[in-house]
This record gives structure tokens, sequence and C-alpha cells, in this order.
């Protein structure tokens, strides 16, 4: 083997990529040839060194301290912060507020309690403005109000019976949380099916009440 | 397939399951990748941009942007190879910014740290003087020559692992590792360190 064709393995050499046969013949040059023996010599040193030598400096003690100081959620990114409300906030909150308007709305027991009106209790109100208990749909009393109350009843059962079989599941929260407002959407649907049949006729199809600002839209559907 | 058998897989195994852990936010999780991998980021940083604090800037910027895109981790890479992937492109933005900033970032002239030298007084002058020339020399590659150099020689990684971390074919690699190689050859001919005084004086 000559010098050049040696130079030219020094590299697959020192990569640890050289056949066996390869290198052996490159040793065997070496044993003969000082020149590449001391080009060999310089190049494996310096590696060796480069490799072994100690660290010059150290990572600080806290370094991890610190680092999870940033991760922790009392310092979330805004990113993750305006994810987490778009994803989960919102939703629960709309899943609240639905939540509050039915029961605020329709459950004659808490409006006694609460002995106060609503937004979907005012929705309800007819257009002749007159807010008196007894001319509310699905007012106590009334025949609205005691057919509404079994189909209202059965809806909140299997969304109770719902929403434990989810938690089990481990579906996520959004998840839940979606599909928690959907029900309440066609709970609060069925009920104003219930209570805006004020004729008595049950099987009558949904009338959204009456706006009398078409502008504004009507709060329901929009729900 | 994964073939549990061996240690290696049992080692990606337990790296996938911590890796799931930290997705779901798991502090325990996410320290145990911090602890785990953090001095090893931290010494090719350090060796890339010399200097303590930009450092560990930069090695927090790395796990923070590795943990914000957990998700987007593929198991079929070692964690290490995408961390220091990550690591690279932060230090080549930082040293950019640098060099914007101040012209060149010639290292060889940066004064080195204090606590190099405390290893130093243990061995003879001539193993400290060829250190210093190496490390000079190192200094002096150019930023892809370095890593290559260091990510090989200092944490033992393939060509084909030092190509994930650059984003580089493994061809390139081959060639800035050859290259780096001959120019620290150069160098340290150049300060007066050869190959014959070394085996004239470290042989036998």
């Amino acid at each position: 083997m000559h010098c050049d064709h040696a130079r030219q393995l020094f590299d697959a050499y020192l990569d640890g990529e050289l056949s066996a046969g390869l290198a052996t013949e490159l040793g065997a040059h070496r044993l003969n040839c000082e020149q590449c023996r001391h080009e060999l010599a310089l190049m494996e040193v310096a590696g060796h060194i480069i490799a072994s030598d100690p660290d010059a400096s150290a990572i600080s003690d806290d370094f991890t301290e610190r680092l999870l100081a940033c991760v922790s959620p009392a310092s979330t990114p805004w990113k993750r912060r305006v994810g987490f409300v778009l994803y989960v906030g919102v939703p629960l909150a709309a899943a609240a507020v639905v939540a509050l308007a039915f029961l605020g709305g329709f459950d004659p027991k808490a409006q006694r309690v609460a002995g106060q009106k609503d937004i979907a209790t005012t929705m309800m109100v007819p257009e002749n403005g007159d807010d008196t208990p007894a001319n509310r749909i699905g007012a106590p009393g009334t025949d609205e109000s005691r057919r509404g109350k079994g189909a209202q009843t059965q809806r909140r059962q299997r969304i109770e019976e719902n929403w434990e079989a989810m938690r089990q599941s481990g579906d996520s929260l959004q998840k839940n949380v979606e599909l928690t407002i959907l029900q309440l959407l066609e709970l609060l649907n069925g009920a104003r099916e219930d209570g805006t049949d004020s004729g008595g006729n049950s099987l009558s199809p949904v009338k959204p009440p009456t706006n009398p600002d078409p502008a504004k839209g009507d709060d329901l559907e929009d729900l | 397939m994964i073939d549990n058998s061996s240690p290696r897989s049992r080692d990606r195994e337990a790296e996938r399951q911590l890796i799931l852990r930290a997705r779901d936010g798991e502090p325990a999780a996410l320290r145990a990748l911090i602890d785990g991998h953090k001095d090893r980021l931290y010494a090719f940083i350090w060796r890339m941009v010399r200097h303590h604090h930009d450092a560990e800037e930069i090695c927090q910027e790395t796990f923070l942007k590795a943990f914000a895109s957990l998700d987007s981790f593929s198991d079929q890479y070692r964690f290490s190879t995408w961390l220091f992937t990550i690591g690279y492109r932060v230090c080549l933005n930082s040293l950019r910014r640098k060099k914007a900033l101040t012209g060149d970032v010639e290292f060889a002239t940066l004064p080195i740290e204090s606590n190099e030298t405390p290893t130093a007084t243990l061995e003879s002058e001539d193993a400290n003087r060829l250190k210093r020339s190496v490390w000079s020399a190192v200094e002096r590659l150019s930023t892809p020559q370095r890593a290559s150099v260091v990510l090989f020689y200092r944490h033992e990684c393939s060509c084909h692992e030092i190509a994930e971390v650059l984003e580089l074919p493994v061809a390139t690699v081959k060639s800035h590792l050859h290259r780096g190689r001959a120019r620290l050859r150069l160098l340290l001919e150049d300060a007066g360190i050869s190959g014959e005084q070394l085996v004239r004086n470290f042989a036998g």
C-alpha cells in the first residue's frame, strides 16, 4: 500500500467504517511508514481528547427547578391558556348558561325559591307582557306544566345516566361537555315543545316565541 | 415490530411511556425527561456557544419547545436525538443573532472559563498544552464542522444520528466531519503540535 492510498483510507478508518481487510492493510502500512503513523497519531490523540476531556462547564444545579417553574400551570404560555379557554372554558360556560336557563326557566320550585325572574323566564313571557305566575308558560297548576314535568324528568334522568356513563368510559372533558350541551339543548327544546303548546295539543309543531323586533333575532333560536 | 426482549427496546419502551405521561403534563415525567438529558444537551450546546449563561438559555428554550411539541414527537426516533435537533436549531438562531449584533463570533478569542483550569493542574504541562491546542482548534472550526466533530467524538453519535440532529444529508455530514478533521490537523500543526512530537512524547 502506498501513502496516497493509505491517506484516502484515513477518514473511513477514523469513522470506524473501514472493512477488516483494509484496516489490516492500513495497519501494516502504518508500521512501516513514519509519516502516515504520525498523521494518524495526531488525529487519534485529538479525537481522544475531544471524547474524554472532562466537561469544562456544568449546568446549574437549579436548572430543572427553574425549567419546571416555566412549565407549571401557573405560568402556562398564553397560547395554551387561550386554547384552554377556547376548548374547555367556553363549552363549560355555555353548558352552565344553558343549565341555568333551563333550571331557572322551567323549574317552578326553583322559581319559587329564588323569588325572581331570569332571562329564560323573560323569554317565555307571552306577548301581552303579563308576567304573572299564572300566565307563564308551564306555570304550576296548568296542564302544560303537568305534561311537561313528566317529559322533563325523563330527559333529565337520561342526561344524568349518559353523563355518568361518559365519566366512567373516560372520555375527554371537552367531548363530555359538548355532548352535555347538545343534550341540554335537546332538553331545552323539548321543554319549549311542551310549554309553548298553550292550546293543550302537545303534538303540535314547535312555534318559536314571536319577537317584536326581528333585527334583534330570536334568543332561543340563537341558543 | 418492536422486539421487547432486548435491553435497548425496553429502554425505548420506557422512554415512550415517559413521553406519553409528559404529554399529559405529569410533572414527574417532565422532571425525568429534563434530568435524563440536560447534562448531555448542555455539554453539546456549551461547546457550540462557549458561554454558560447563553448555553443555559438555549437549553431552557430547547426543552420548552420540545415540551410544547411533544405531540409531534415520533417514537421511531430517540428522544435525545430529537432534543439535540431542536437544541442545534435554537443554537444556530442564537449564533446568527449574535453575529448580526456583533459581527463574526470568534470563539478562540473568548476568555476560557475559570473552571477549565482545575483539571489542567493534575496533568503535565505538555498534556495541558495539547488539550488547550485541540480545543482551541475545535473552536475555530465552522459551526457545522464543530457540531459534527463534537457529536461524533464526544457524544458518540453515528453519522446517521448527526445527520438527523443537523438536519443534513449523511454525505454532507461526512464531508463536514472529514473537512473538520483536516482543518484540526492543520491548526494543530500551526500551533506547533505534530504527530511526530506526540509519538515521541506520549507513546509507550
